[in-house]
C-alpha cells in the first residue's frame, strides 16, 4: 500500500483510525512505565544506599575513623556497578575519612537521629544521588553526633529504568504489528465480495446494463449494488424514452414530409408551365433530403439503443445481407454498376442494423463514384475476422480527412446532396458489434475503400 | 378496381385517393382503425392501402385480425415505420407489400399495379378474350388491334369481365367493385353500362351475355 492509499482508500482510513489512536495509547503506557519504575528504582536504590551509609558509620565508629578495609569495599562493590563516594564525619568532629569534599546536604545536617536526607548533585562531572545520615553515637570512645554521606552515580538506575522501558516497548510494538496485520488481513476479507463487484463493474461492455447479481453478496455491498441496479434501470428506462421520442419524432416528421412529396409529385403531373415543374422538382428534392435526416436520425438512434438492449441477435451471413441490399440498389441506379465478389462471412448481430449498414456504404459508395464506374462489394474472411469491405471509383478522401468522415453531419464535399450521416451510421453499426471500421485508398489509389471487419461467429 | 384506404393523414389520403382515381380505381377513405372491418364487410376491394400509425389502433392488428378471418384481399401497408423489424413483422402478419413513407407516387402505382396484376388469375401482361385484348400493365383495351374508346366506368365493368374470363359475375358484385360508399349510383347504372358496352362490341365476336338472376358473363360469339 503506497502512502498516498493510506489517505485515500477506505482500508487505509479505516488503519489510520485503529493505528493511530493505538500509538498515542503505547506512548501515554510508555511514559507510565517510565515513570513508575523511576519511582520504584529510587525507592530501592535509596533504601540499599542507606544502609550502606549505616554500615560505613557503624564501621568507622567501630575502627575509630580508620579507612574502610578491602574486604568491606569489596562487598560493597558486588552490590552496585555504579562509583560510590562516601564522607564520614566522626562524632564532634572527631575525624572525617572518605571524599572530605563530598556536598553536605543543602539544609545542613540535621541533628537528629536516624535522620535520612536524599539529594542530587553534580560531582566531578557526573550527576550523582546522595543519601545523608545524622547519628548520634553512644560508644564507649566517641560519642555525640556523626553525620555519613554516601554518593552513588545513577547508571544503575538508568540502566533499570531503560530495561523496563525497553522490554515495554518490545511488547508494545509487537502488540502493533500484530493489529496492523490483522487489521488488514480483516479488512481484505471484508472488502472482497466489494472489490468482486469491482471487477464485475470494469470488466463489462460500456453498453452492458443489466442488473448486477446480489446473491450471495454481504448486505451491505448488496445495498450499493441494489443502487446501482437502480441507476441502470434508470438509465435504461431513460434510454428507452428518448429512443421512443425519436422515433415519434422522426415519424412526425416524416409523415408530413411523405405529404409534401407526394403533393409535390401529383402538382408536377399537372404543372402547367416549365418553370413550375422545375420549381416542383427543387421542392421536391428538398423534401427528400428532409427525409433523408429524418430517417437516418431514426436509425442512428435505432442502433444506438440496440447498443444497450441487445435484442434479436442472430447469425448473419454478410454475403447475403450483401447480395439482398445490393439488388434492392440496382433496381434504383441502373447506370452504375455494382460489382460483388461475396464469400459466406457469418458475424452475430442485429440484421436490421446490418441491412442498415449495407444500405449506407452502398449509398455513400454510389454517390461518390463517378457515373461510368464501379463500386465492388466484398465479403470474406481473414484470419479471425469477418470482413465487408465496399470500394468506389470516387476522388477518394484525402488522410487528414479520413477520421472526420465518420463525424456526424461531417461532409467531405459540401456539394454533395447528402445528410452527413451516412459513414456516422455505418460506424455506430461497426462499433455495436464489436468490429472495426477503416477508411483506406482504394486499390492502385483510386477512390476510396471502406473495410469492417467484424469478430467471426 | 376499388380500393380501400385507411391513412389518418389528409394529404396523404388525397394524394392517394387522386393518384388512384387516375388509375381508374375507386377508392373508399378511412381515418380510422375501427371502420376498416365495416367496411371490409360491406363493400368489395381489390386492393387495400393500410396504414399503420393509426390514432386509434395498430395497423398490424387490424391485418392480422383480417387475415385470420379470412380475407384474402391483397393489402399495401404505408408506414413512416423504417425498420426491417417493422417490415418484416409487416408482411408476417399478412401484408402483400411494404412501402416507406416519403415515397414516389409512380413507385406506390407500380406497386398497386404489381399486387393487382398478381391477384388477378392471368399472370400473363395482357389478356386475350377473341377479339379484345386486355393489357394489365396499361390498363387499356384493344378491340381488333385498335383502341377501344369508353368511358372508365365502362372500361371498369369490362376489366371485371374479361378478368373473369367468361365466368358469371353478379350485378351487385360488379357494383360492389366500381362503386365507392359514397356515389350514390344503384345497380341499375351497371345495366346501363352493359349496355354502353355491348353497342362498342357489336361489330367483334366477343359480347356480354346476361345469365337471368346470376349476372352477366363475357362470351365469344361462336360459344354461344
Amino acid at each position: 500500500m503506497t502512502f498516498n492509499k493510506l489517505f485515500t482508500t477506505l482500508q487505509g482510513r479505516l488503519l489510520r483510525w485503529l493505528i493511530l489512536p493505538l500509538v498515542v495509547l503505547s506512548m501515554a503506557h510508555l511514559l507510565n512505565i517510565y515513570i513508575t519504575t523511576k519511582n520504584t528504582s529510587t525507592e530501592l536504590f535509596d533504601r540499599v544506599l542507606v544502609n550502606l551509609a549505616l554500615s560505613i558509620s557503624q564501621y568507622a565508629i567501630s575502627s575509630e575513623g580508620d579507612f574502610l578495609t578491602v574486604d568491606l569495599l569489596d562487598v560493597i562493590k558486588q552490590t552496585t556497578n555504579d562509583t560510590l563516594f562516601y564522607k564520614m564525619l566522626g562524632p564532634d568532629d572527631s575525624f572525617l575519612v572518605g571524599y572530605t569534599d563530598l556536598p553536605d546536604p543543602p539544609g545542613g545536617v540535621k541533628k537528629i537521629h536516624n535522620h535520612i536526607e536524599y539529594y542530587d548533585v553534580i560531582y566531578l562531572g557526573q550527576p550523582l544521588r546522595i543519601v545523608a545520615v545524622s547519628t548520634l553515637s553512644k560508644h564507649s570512645r566517641f560519642s555525640g553526633w556523626s553525620k555519613t554521606l554516601v554518593g552513588q552515580t545513577l547508571d544503575d538506575r538508568n540502566q533499570f529504568i531503560a530495561d523496563e522501558v525497553y522490554a515495554n516497548l518490545l511488547k508494545v510494538i509487537f502488540l502493533i504489528v500484530l493489529i496492523t496485520t490483522l487489521t488488514i488481513i480483516v479488512v481484505n476479507v471484508g472488502f472482497r465480495p466489494l472489490k468482486r463487484l469491482l471487477t464485475d463493474l470494469n470488466s463489462r461492455d460500456i453498453h452492458d446494463l443489466t442488473p448486477v447479481d446480489t446473491n450471495g453478496m454481504p448486505e451491505e455491498v448488496a445495498t450499493l449494488a441494489g443502487g446501482i441496479n437502480a441507476l441502470f434501470k434508470r438509465l435504461v428506462d431513460q434510454i428507452g424514452l428518448s429512443k421512443r421520442f425519436l422515433e415519434n419524432a422522426s415519424h412526425q416528421l416524416l409523415t408530413p414530409i411523405a405529404a409534401l412529396t407526394l403533393q409535390c409529385d401529383l402538382a408536377i403531373r399537372h404543372a402547367e408551365t416549365e418553370s413550375s415543374r422545375k420549381s416542383l422538382d427543387r421542392i421536391k428534392s428538398n423534401a427528400h433530403r428532409i427525409a433523408d435526416l429524418a430517417k437516418k436520425l431514426l436509425q442512428l438512434s435505432y442502433s444506438e439503443a440496440y447498443a444497450f438492449e441487445k435484442k434479436d441477435n442472430q447469425k448473419l451471413d454478410l454475403a447475403e445481407i450483401a447480395q439482398e441490399c445490393a439488388n434492392s440498389f440496382k433496381e434504383l441506379s441502373q447506370r452504375k454498376h455494382i460489382e460483388l465478389e461475396l464469400k459466406t462471412a457469418f458475424v452475430f448481430g442485429n440484421k436490421t442494423l446490418f441491412v442498415e449498414l449495407l444500405n449506407n456504404i452502398i449509398d455513400n459508395a454510389l454517390k461518390y463514384s463517378e457515373l461510368e464506374f464501379n463500386v465492388l462489394i466484398e465479403t470474406f474472411i481473414d484470419g479471425e475476422c469477418s470482413i465487408l469491405q465496399v470500394t468506389d471509383s470516387g476522388p477518394g478522401i484525402p488522410e487528414e480527412l479520413r477520421q472526420l468522415v465518420t463525424e456526424r453531419f461531417f461532409r467531405a464535399n459540401k456539394d454533395t446532396t447528402g445528410s452527413g450521416l451516412g459513414l456516422a451510421i455505418v460506424k455506430e453499426v461497426v462499433l455495436v458489434h464489436h468490429g472495426e471500421m477503416q477508411i483506406l485508398a482504394g486499390k492502385e489509389g483510386i477512390g476510396t475503400l471502406i473495410r469492417c471487419s467484424f469478430p467471426i461467429l | 378496381m376499388r380500393a380501400l384506404v385507411i391513412e389518418d393523414n389528409c394529404d396523404i389520403a388525397e394524394c392517394i385517393i387522386e393518384s388512384l382515381k387516375e388509375m381508374e380505381i375507386t377508392s373508399d377513405w378511412f381515418k380510422e382503425g375501427v371502420y376498416f372491418e365495416r367496411a371490409v364487410a360491406a363493400g368489395e376491394f381489390d386492393i387495400i392501402i393500410l396504414d399503420i400509425n393509426l390514432p386509434d389502433a395498430c395497423g398490424f392488428s387490424i391485418l392480422k385480425k383480417f387475415r385470420s378471418a379470412g380475407g384474402n384481399t391483397p393489402v399495401l401497408i404505408i408506414s413512416a415505420r423504417i425498420s426491417v423489424s417493422d417490415r418484416v413483422m409487416g408482411l408476417d402478419m399478412g401484408a402483400d407489400d411494404y412501402l416507406v413513407k416519403p415515397f414516389a407516387l409512380d413507385e406506390f402505382e407500380a406497386r398497386v399495379r404489381a399486387l393487382l396484376r398478381r391477384e388477378s388469375q392471368n399472370k400473363c401482361e395482357v389478356i386475350e378474350f377473341g377479339d379484345l385484348n386486355y393489357n394489365q400493365n396499361t390498363r387499356e383495351f384493344l378491340l381488333k388491334g385498335l383502341a377501344f374508346n369508353s368511358s372508365p366506368r365502362e372500361r371498369a365493368v369490362l376489366e371485371i369481365l374479361i378478368q373473369k374470363k367468361g365466368e358469371v359475375i353478379s350485378k351487385e358484385s360488379i357494383a360492389n367493385h366500381i362503386f365507392s360508399f359514397d356515389d350514390l349510383a344503384d345497380t341499375s347504372a351497371i345495366e346501363i353500362y352493359i349496355h354502353r358496352i355491348r353497342k362498342k362490341l357489336a361489330s367483334s365476336n366477343v359480347s356480354v351475355a346476361t345469365q337471368r338472376g346470376l349476372g352477366y358473363a363475357l362470351k365469344k360469339l361462336d360459344d354461344v
